[in-house]
């Protein structure tokens, strides 16, 4: 049961990559600014996470060598995500071909190595990437909806805020998540 | 003078606050069980506790009614003189520098570049109102000035090397 | 307390507790130094460059928070680790961060000449009038950043144990009991709720401060990313302020962990006592408005917000902690040492200390005394005569029950010298606010002069007084672990 589940996994992993290849599905994510960053990355990110579940299981022995902690691969999943959190590599990534394959590559492969290093993260670990995150998107929020002038060549500056509120909207998601995960009761959880 | 009163007060509550504390180190040697004592204090305590709530309730209420921030109420005909500010490391630009005692002044203060603080001295060096200078924001004191004089604007938000040499003077006449 | 770990392990870790307070307390006195010259050239006895003495304000401000909330973390640590599971390798982690931000800091600041202030108000980091560059910058804020890390590291772990051993932050600070869920007997001890206090504030604090700190870098990096200066003084003051009061919180666990002890009398969380902590984790979050009283732009409710809830923060202090430990010791018989002598004097030193801050929150009264030196009178007061004093009673108390070391009559004089000499320094900073001298001036007017002065020499006497604390804790260090009887002997210190 388990068994299938992983292959489907795969699968799902891979038909999603698929998806996302498909030259009118790639133009429209990346005509808009907000599902550019908002949509298509993270789902890249989900098709890595996806192929993970059965790749790890694979090679196991060959992650453990070096990410045995989850911290190499922890960082490098936050190195790579906050390239693509700077404002220009997006416009890079539409006009340099060989930026958009970078794309293409390297999320997926974050996307396997956080689901590696998640599992084995410590809470604390944890707990810090996750506020490491909330002020980094609070802070894209900032820069995005701030910037009086157009930082990208390929998105216009009302698309630049629409952006801004998108992350804005998920750093209010996180600190209310945050917020019922210290308040409410996790004594079930503890035993 | 506010700053006398504000001193004066302090002084008087820091005064009662050390004489508290005095008075309960004289007492510390004695030796007496420690639940009657509990049962009389808890019963002070809520005594003490509501008059400072209520106490702190009064002072608020009495101290907000008049702000800084609101605009006074000009007579008919009366329209303030409006002066532009800048701020700038070291400096200040002003669109007028003489006054008129009596005068309503409204002082529209911003920066070219960091944060300033923008403070009304008297000859006697008091401090008679303030603003924030902050670049892209304009922040407002409205001022009437009563005397004559040579009044200086100070720099009170630390903004460089040349912090303390940022000083304008202005002219208060008859 | 010791019957779950053995005697040697009790060493290693009071040994990792004192280089805490070794290093906090060390830093606290070189920094008291730095007070002293630049009270000393505004007095005008010393000729300092501009140069020099922003970078002195700079280093002063930003070392006496760091060091002090750095000790102050030991001595929640030491404390806490008896209620709930703390993680040594975090603890070990958040030193060696700290002294790597220190080191960047000091870098930064003396051989780039990098002297922002603490506040490092937007966009002056960048924007220096050719003062200092952009190395100095990145090494000041990205030190800062570290120093960040460390303790945010910290204190995610204390949130994980105390939610690991009571549920939730909510119990940590005894919601259940408020509510009547639980009994008051079950109310989670003042150690842990003091903790769960600052935990709740201090991540709050820090990730606001690392927001602020990664966009000041940004914009010195590549000044064309321009960001919303008001929003930026907002973040800035709520991470300074929140931080900065942090440490009062954690260094009052000393006071509610010894003065029980030298007493013999219970000091236990009752439902009144866990309101007042709901009240100080709440209003310590909001209230650092009260720092920005003279920005007309910001909303006006915030405003007005600032100055009622700084009244209402004066409430849990005045009615409820400063009154516990009066009650406690009122006719208890106490014997009084460097310990409890010190706890007694930082419960005071809170106290009066609170006053002219209330004062000042005051928006009237803020008007003309905003950014002059009443300000650094009142926390001088407040931290010197509170918080620091708070730090060096544990170091007496460690001291005493970890070594067989005795307190002599220098220690005894130190400690009224200290009193005095910081009751001097705050009341000059006062004075000088009532007169209207501006504060961070690298020179006063003449008519300005007498008060620095005279909290320059006072200074002196402070940091003589220090240093004989400093030299009795180091002799501590060196005799550690040498205390007869049980390890942790409670007959000992009544």
């Amino acid at each position: 049961m388990i068994k299938k589940w992983r292959s489907n996994s795969l699968l799902s992993g891979l038909i999603l990559f698929g998806v996302l290849l498909i030259p009118f599905i790639r133009q429209f994510l990346e005509s808009v600014m907000v599902l550019h960053m908002l949509v298509q990355l993270p789902l890249l990110v989900l098709v890595g996470w996806l192929i993970g579940i059965t790749i790890t299981r694979n090679f196991q022995s060959h992650f453990d060598s070096w990410n045995s902690n989850g911290i190499p691969g922890t960082l490098l999943f936050v190195m790579i995500t906050m390239y693509w959190m700077i404002p220009r590599t997006l416009d890079e990534a539409l006009s340099i071909w060989y930026i958009e394959l970078f794309k293409y590559v390297s999320l997926p492969v974050i996307g396997l190595l956080l689901y590696d290093s998640w599992k084995k993260l410590q809470s604390i670990g944890k707990s810090f990437i996750y506020l490491n995150y909330l002020s980094m998107f609070g802070l894209m929020a900032w820069l995005y909806i701030d910037s009086p002038i157009q930082i990208c060549n390929n998105y216009l500056a009302a698309e630049q805020k629409i952006l801004g509120w998108g992350l804005l909207g998920i750093t209010a998601f996180m600190v209310l998540y945050l917020v019922q995960a210290v308040f409410t009761d996790q004594t079930e959880e503890a035993i | 003078m506010i700053q006398t009163v504000a001193w004066i007060v302090s002084l008087i509550f820091m005064l009662f606050i050390t004489i508290v504390f005095g008075v309960v180190v004289l007492k510390s040697k004695e030796k007496r069980d420690y639940d009657p004592i509990k049962k009389k204090w808890y019963k002070a305590r809520s005594f003490y506790g509501t008059t400072l709530v209520v106490f702190f309730l009064v002072i608020t209420i009495y101290t907000l009614r008049e702000l800084p921030y609101n605009q006074p109420v000009y007579g008919e005909g009366k329209d303030p003189t409006i002066v532009d500010v800048e701020a700038l490391q070291f400096g200040w630009n002003f669109s007028e520098t003489e006054f008129k005692v009596g005068e309503p002044i409204e002082f529209h203060v911003t920066s070219a570049d960091v944060n300033h603080g923008f403070g009304i001295y008297d000859e006697d060096r008091n401090l008679l109102a303030q603003t924030q200078a902050m670049p892209e924001y304009t922040n407002k004191v409205y001022v009437t000035f009563d005397e004559p004089g040579t009044y200086d604007i100070l720099c009170l938000e630390y903004c460089g090397l040349a912090h303390h040499l940022m000083i304008q003077s202005i002219e208060v006449t008859e | 307390m010791s019957s779950l770990v053995n005697k040697g392990e009790l060493k290693q870790r009071n040994g990792q507790i004192a280089s805490y307070l070794i290093i906090g307390a060390v830093v606290i006195a070189v920094m008291m130094v730095f007070g002293i010259l630049m009270l000393l050239a505004q007095g005008g006895m010393l000729n300092l460059s501009a140069a020099n003495f922003y970078q002195f304000l700079t280093i002063h401000g930003t070392g006496m928070i760091g060091a002090a909330a750095f000790a102050a973390a030991g001595v929640m640590w030491y404390f806490l680790r008896d209620y709930v599971q703390l993680s040594k390798k975090i603890f070990t982690w958040n030193l060696v961060l700290f002294l790597i931000g220190v080191v960047m800091v000091i870098i930064g600041v003396f051989s780039f000449e990098y002297a922002s202030s603490w506040t490092f108000l937007y966009p002056l980091p960048a924007l220096s009038a050719n003062a200092w560059g952009t190395v100095g910058a990145l090494l000041y804020l990205v030190g800062m950043l570290v120093l960040g890390v460390g303790f945010l590291l910290l204190y995610i772990d204390t949130g994980r144990a105390i939610i690991k051993k009571y549920g939730s932050l909510g119990k940590g600070l005894g919601w259940d009991v408020i509510s009547g869920k639980k009994a008051e007997k079950d109310a989670p001890p003042p150690t842990v709720v003091a903790s769960t206090m600052v935990t709740i504030v201090n991540v709050t604090a820090l990730t606001a401060g690392a927001t602020v700190l990664i966009m000041n870098i940004i914009n010195v990096v590549n000044p064309a990313f321009t960001f919303d200066p008001l929003l930026a003084k907002n973040l800035t003051y709520a991470f300074g302020h929140i931080f900065a009061n942090s440490i009062i919180y954690m260094g009052v666990i000393v006071v509610y962990e010894i003065l029980p002890r030298y007493t013999n009398r219970p000091w236990k969380s009752n439902r009144i006592f866990l309101i007042a902590w709901t009240m100080s984790t709440t209003f310590t979050l909001l209230i650092y408005t009260h720092h920005m009283l003279m920005d007309s732009v910001m909303p006006k409710w915030m405003l007005i917000m600032g100055q009622a809830l700084s009244y209402a923060n004066g409430l849990p202090v005045l009615v409820i902690t400063a009154y516990g430990a009066l009650m406690i010791v009122y006719k208890s018989g106490i014997k009084w040492d460097m310990a409890s002598g010190l706890a007694f004097i930082s419960m005071f030193g809170w106290t009066v200390g609170v006053v002219p801050a209330i004062v000042d929150a005051t928006i009237v009264v803020n008007h003309v005394m905003h950014n002059t030196k009443w300000v650094p009178g009142h926390f001088h007061m407040y931290m010197g005569l509170g918080a620091v004093a708070m730090l060096f009673a544990f170091m007496y108390y460690l001291a005493k029950v970890d070594s067989n070391l005795e307190t002599t009559i220098l220690d005894k004089i130190a400690l009224i010298v200290y009193t005095l000499a910081i009751i001097s320094v705050s009341g000059q900073f006062l004075v000088s606010g009532a007169i209207s001298t501006p504060r961070r001036w690298a020179t006063h007017f003449p008519e300005w002069m007498g008060p620095a002065l005279f909290g320059g020499i006072a200074g002196v006497f402070m940091f003589l007084a220090t240093v004989i604390f400093i030299v009795h804790f180091i002799s501590y260090i060196q005799v550690r672990g040498t205390s007869t009887g049980s390890d942790f002997d409670d007959k000992k210190v009544a």
